[in-house]
């Protein structure tokens, strides 16, 4: 924290080291003038530039007075929220990611050794950290039989979901940034909906949709065309990671290309460039952060993928987690740890050289006038106007397949019964809010306690994001992996964070004779938060970065605080990053499941995804409907705040 | 390590009454248990603890969630209400989410552990809790003390050591889509065509039925076969899901005829008022694994009374037959008069199959991992 703090003094003296300054040709600067002039009146002073010192000298004494407690928010919320993140993430992970090195007493490297050199693992690559010949083990890689092993076919099927994800987001995001249609809002809110589903109900909802009595094969039977056998295969667990992580990549793509600056084309089309040119020199280049973010994101969440990959595709398609799972399930803790770790080193390293790429791709932006969105029906029938409309068709039924039909078919599950359509497995969940004991899951009370643990989560997780985002967009040695450390609670094992937050926070961490735990309700919303912030830090830092710092610094230099500059300049103009970041963290919040059954104190804080859990049984009726029910409020609350929060929040 | 030797010499256990009863020093006996050599501790032989029992007790006991709340039915809350009834104190459900493995995380941590005793104990995870904690997580219990104990088969004991008391029982099966395929009857009748890429199991590592499928083949095809079997198996296009849920759900979706689950399954069916004809049993070779639950006290308890006032009140023919109705599980007192809809739909196999602790100790883990490396990856 010391260091942050250093770096919050240096930066109020408004000296900025551009090192890091890219060399991508920003949009032209004619525009410059209007914004920032708009945020100095905006900032409440009306004095002319002047050097920073003498303005801050000349300044009145409670102006010094609030603008120093100002200027330590910052460092304020910093250290609150590394006191969260220690407390609830990682000194538990490091309870047990120690036993890996600490094992019996003494210190080692030997269970790492163990793994890198198991051709489980790690397939022909074992023989290299065995000191075969690097030459013979490409030879081998190369051949027809050739083993990669569980953590090779990990990296392999991310890889494949990754581009299935970008494939089936980008057309989604072109779609919703780009035209106007009825109900447009409302499916850009709805587009959420697959972050809040528990695995088990997108099981179902995928045998049923890509079974061999599933609705595709139903429609292709209906058509002639034959029947495919999608299930078990890697295709449709890759299928089941798009559904997933395709709403992510189109949701960041689609707030980074709302943030697209009009005039920046304009400029470009009145310079003569054709519309294709302005898209890949203009457009095009404001994109690819937010498509390489969802990227990664998609590929660090499909890489520790778990429960869905058994639930359709079968052990001989296990990854990396399956194993942590078993190991740390069967107390072999130094080894499940040792194979988290590794895990988690595969999933940082992919998400540091985004990083890495996003620091050297900034595209300064200078001001917030969207692009205005075009009808969705053809204004003439055009080949130009036609064939994008056309593509957007073709889409729209593999999204129906993908999207929509798993979803569908959940539905029915909810009200179907032995002897055709009925309503009993919601009357299931009325009787057992009537009847139900008090150690047993009441649906009400999951619903009310999911609305109120995401809504704390939200409310938390956001300063949270803020203010590590603004700490790591700052310019210092090594930020970029502080970033990606940062980053962890998107990437480390799930079952390792369980046990950590047993050893940690629930049972006690003993301070000075005193065991103090932590656990119920105000846990287990930090404990989301913790979760949910990386998304806010992943959507807000882009366009922290990409905020021209001569605003930030003429607000600096009128006399504007840290925290005032963030505020009224910076957050209004990265405003879509803020939202999607803050739809993203009550999402997760909703769908959170492992760290609520851990951290509660008792049934009554579980969850609606615990409830689900708990009604699963031989029936899919009672928890399907549950599942719906977690479908509908997730679906009302964002639509509702969607029309209350008018297009200026466009979540 | 050897940790029998390690308890013997820490000597006495001292063991400290709730509010109202004295601290009672239980003398480490050597009388009680013919062990490996050393006593076992805990508090098997305090049945002569003087001292009454509390109007205000509380009893914790340990369980896993489903057999107190589950969406059908669960015995949790009849055996709540009635045991506090009868008993005059307060019983207390803990059902933390790793189940037993919470409680070998607090006996890590040398963190005392609230509840006198774990209901729903399996061989298996007595040989995890053995194989990979230092001091022992449970005790043993001296069943002279309970009265119902005598009326336990023999055939269901499952500890030689004695910590776990066998409570409940089900067997793992072969349930089959009556309506679109015919019985396989023999395990190589699964190898079949017939069979091919229509038969659903779950994963040994992390699920019951997957084990006990995976236990049945190694009795059935031995340490030197099974794998062969396996292996044909998997050419046969066996899906090995995540868990049990998951094989019923394709099931019940009509995804896979054929599924590894338990042979009580006609119970259920019958009670949802589902076709019966999908919902047919096979009992391979007239076997069937058997998957026993026990209950087991915890080292660290304290209320030998009340513990062993629970433990008998458990194996009551009434709550044996209470437990076989709501749990759909078998019971364990051979004087237990089945519920009707049990008696006709359950089947119970010919020949039961079962390793005990001992078979499985330092045996489990190993036919796991050759397990898991000859499934992955084959493809």
């Amino acid at each position: 924290m010391v260091e942050t703090e250093t770096t919050a003094e240096t930066e109020g003296c408004g000296e900025m080291t551009n090192t890091n300054e890219p060399s991508d040709p920003g949009p032209p600067a004619a525009d410059a003038v209007d914004p920032a002039a708009d945020v100095a009146g905006g900032g409440g002073s009306d004095r002319p530039t002047a050097d920073p010192p003498a303005d801050a000298d000349a300044d009145g004494f409670t102006r010094r007075v609030q603008n120093r407690l100002e200027r330590r928010a910052i460092a304020v919320f910093g250290v609150a929220t590394t006191l969260v993140l220690v407390v609830l993430f990682y000194y538990p992970v490091a309870t047990v990611f120690l036993e890996s090195v600490y094992v019996r007493g003494t210190l080692t490297l030997s269970v790492f050794l163990e793994i890198l050199r198991d051709p489980l693992y790690f397939g022909d690559f074992a023989r290299l950290f065995r000191g075969g010949s690097p030459l013979a083990v490409a030879r081998d890689l190369l051949s027809a039989d050739r083993s990669i092993g569980v953590v090779g076919f990990t990296a392999y099927q991310a890889a494949l979901s990754t581009l299935l994800s970008v494939a089936l987001g980008l057309p989604a995001a072109y779609l919703l940034a780009r035209y106007e249609f009825r109900g447009r809002r409302t499916l850009r809110a709805l587009t959420i909906l697959p972050f809040v589903m528990p695995s088990i109900m997108v099981a179902i909802g995928f045998v049923a949709t890509f079974g061999q009595n599933g609705t595709v094969n139903a429609v292709l039977g209906a058509l002639g065309l034959g029947s495919v056998d999608l299930l078990p295969s890697l295709t449709v667990i890759l299928l089941a990671h798009a559904f997933y992580n395709a709403p992510l990549v189109a949701r960041v793509t689609t707030a980074a290309w709302e943030s697209v600056d009009a005039s920046a084309i304009e400029t470009a089309r009145s310079l003569g460039a054709s519309p294709f040119r302005a898209f890949r020199d203009v457009v095009a280049p404001q994109l690819y952060p937010a498509v390489l973010m969802g990227g990664a994101l998609a590929f660090v969440f499909t890489f520790g993928t778990f429960p869905i990959v058994l639930a359709l595709g079968g052990f001989q398609l296990a990854t990396v987690e399956v194993f942590v799972y078993r190991l740390i399930q069967d107390l072999n803790y130094a080894e499940g740890a040792a194979l988290a770790i590794v895990e988690l080193v595969i999933s940082l390293g992919i998400l540091y050289g985004y990083l890495r790429y996003e620091a050297t791709h900034v595209v300064r932006s200078r001001g917030i006038r969207p692009l205005p969105r075009r009808p969705l029906s053809p204004p003439s029938l055009s080949v130009r106007e036609l064939l994008p409309r056309l593509g957007l068709a073709l889409y729209g039924v593999v999204a129906v397949f993908v999207f929509v039909a798993p979803v569908l078919s959940m539905l029915y599950a909810s009200v179907d019964g032995a002897n055709g359509l009925t309503l009993e497995h919601y009357r299931f969940l009325l009787e057992r809010q009537e009847t139900a004991a008090a150690f047993q899951v009441r649906p009400w009370d999951a619903v009310r306690n999911s609305l109120i643990f995401a809504a704390g989560a939200l409310v938390l997780s956001l300063p949270m994001g803020v203010v590590i985002a603004v700490l790591t967009t700052r310019r210092y040695r090594g930020r970029k992996l502080v970033d990606a450390t940062l980053m962890a609670p998107l990437a480390v094992s799930g079952i390792v964070v369980g046990i950590g937050l047993l050893r940690g926070p629930v049972f006690g961490i003993e301070i000075g004779g005193w065991r103090i735990s932590v656990a119920g309700a105000v846990a287990i919303v930090a404990a989301h938060a913790v979760s949910c912030y990386p998304f806010v830090v992943r959507t807000v830092a882009p366009g922290l970065e990409s905020v021209d710092r001569t605003l930030i610094e003429s607000a600096r230099a009128l006399g504007a605080s840290r925290v005032r500059a963030l505020v009224d300049v910076e957050l209004p103009l990265i405003w879509p990053g803020v939202v999607a970041g803050a739809a993203f963290a009550f999402a997760i919040s909703m769908g959170e499941f492992s760290s609520t059954v851990i951290l509660a104190t008792g049934t009554d804080q579980f969850t609606m995804p615990v409830a689900i859990e708990r009604f699963r049984g031989r029936r899919l009726g009672p928890a399907t409907a549950m599942g719906v029910v977690l479908l509908v409020v997730t679906s009302v609350s964002f639509v509702v705040i969607d029309r209350l929060g008018g297009e200026s929040v466009g979540i | 390590m050897r940790r029998r030797t390690f308890l013997a010499s820490s000597g006495a256990l001292v063991t400290t009454g709730l509010a109202g009863c004295s601290a009672v020093d239980i003398e480490d006996g050597e009388n009680g248990n013919s062990g490996d050599g050393g006593g076992n501790d805990g508090g098997d032989t305090s049945g002569d603890t003087e001292g009454s029992v509390e109007d205000d007790d509380v009893l914790a006991v340990g369980t896993y969630s489903t057999f107190v709340d589950a969406p059908s039915d669960s015995p949790g809350v009849w055996i709540k209400e009635t045991f506090e009834e009868r008993h005059d104190v307060e019983l207390e459900w803990h059902t933390p989410d790793q189940e037993l493995n919470y409680y070998a995380e607090r006996h890590n941590q040398g963190l005392e552990i609230d509840p006198e005793l774990f209901l729903g104990v399996r061989p298996q995870n007595l040989v995890r809790v053995e194989e990979n904690l230092e001091g022992d997580l449970f005790a043993e219990t001296d069943e002279s003390v309970l009265s119902n104990a005598e009326n336990i088969g023999d055939e269901y004991y499952f500890d030689p050591e004695g910590r776990a008391v066998p409570t409940f029982r089900s067997h793992c099966g072969i349930v089959y889509d009556g309506r679109n395929v015919t019985e396989p009857e023999t395990f190589e009748d699964l190898l079949e065509d017939r069979y091919e890429s229509q038969i659903a199991l779950s994963n040994p590592q992390d699920s019951t039925t997957g084990l006990l499928f995976l236990l049945w083949t190694i009795d059935r095809f031995d340490e030197d076969g099974y794998l062969d079997y396996w292996s044909d198996l998997m050419d046969n296009d066996v899906r090995v899901l995540n868990s049990w849920s998951d094989v019923y759900t394709q099931f019940e979706e009509e995804e896979v005829p054929v599924v590894v689950s338990y042979t009580n399954d006609r119970v259920y069916a019958s009670r949802f008022g589902n076709d019966l004809e999908k919902h047919r049993v096979s009992t391979l070779n007239d076997q069937g694994y058997a998957n026993m639950a026990g209950m087991a006290r915890f080292a660290d308890g304290s209320d030998d009374d009340l513990a062993h006032e629970f433990m008998d009140f458990i194996l009551e023919p009434e709550t044996q037959a209470e437990i076989a109705n709501r749990n759909v599980t078998g019971p364990v007192n051979e004087e237990t008069e089945l519920p009707e809809a049990y008696a006709e739909y359950a089947i119970e196999p010919e020949e039961t199959v079962l390793f005990g602790y001992d078979e499985l100790k330092g045996n489990l883990t190993d036919w796991l991992d050759e397990w898991e490396r000859e499934v992955v990856g084959s493809n």
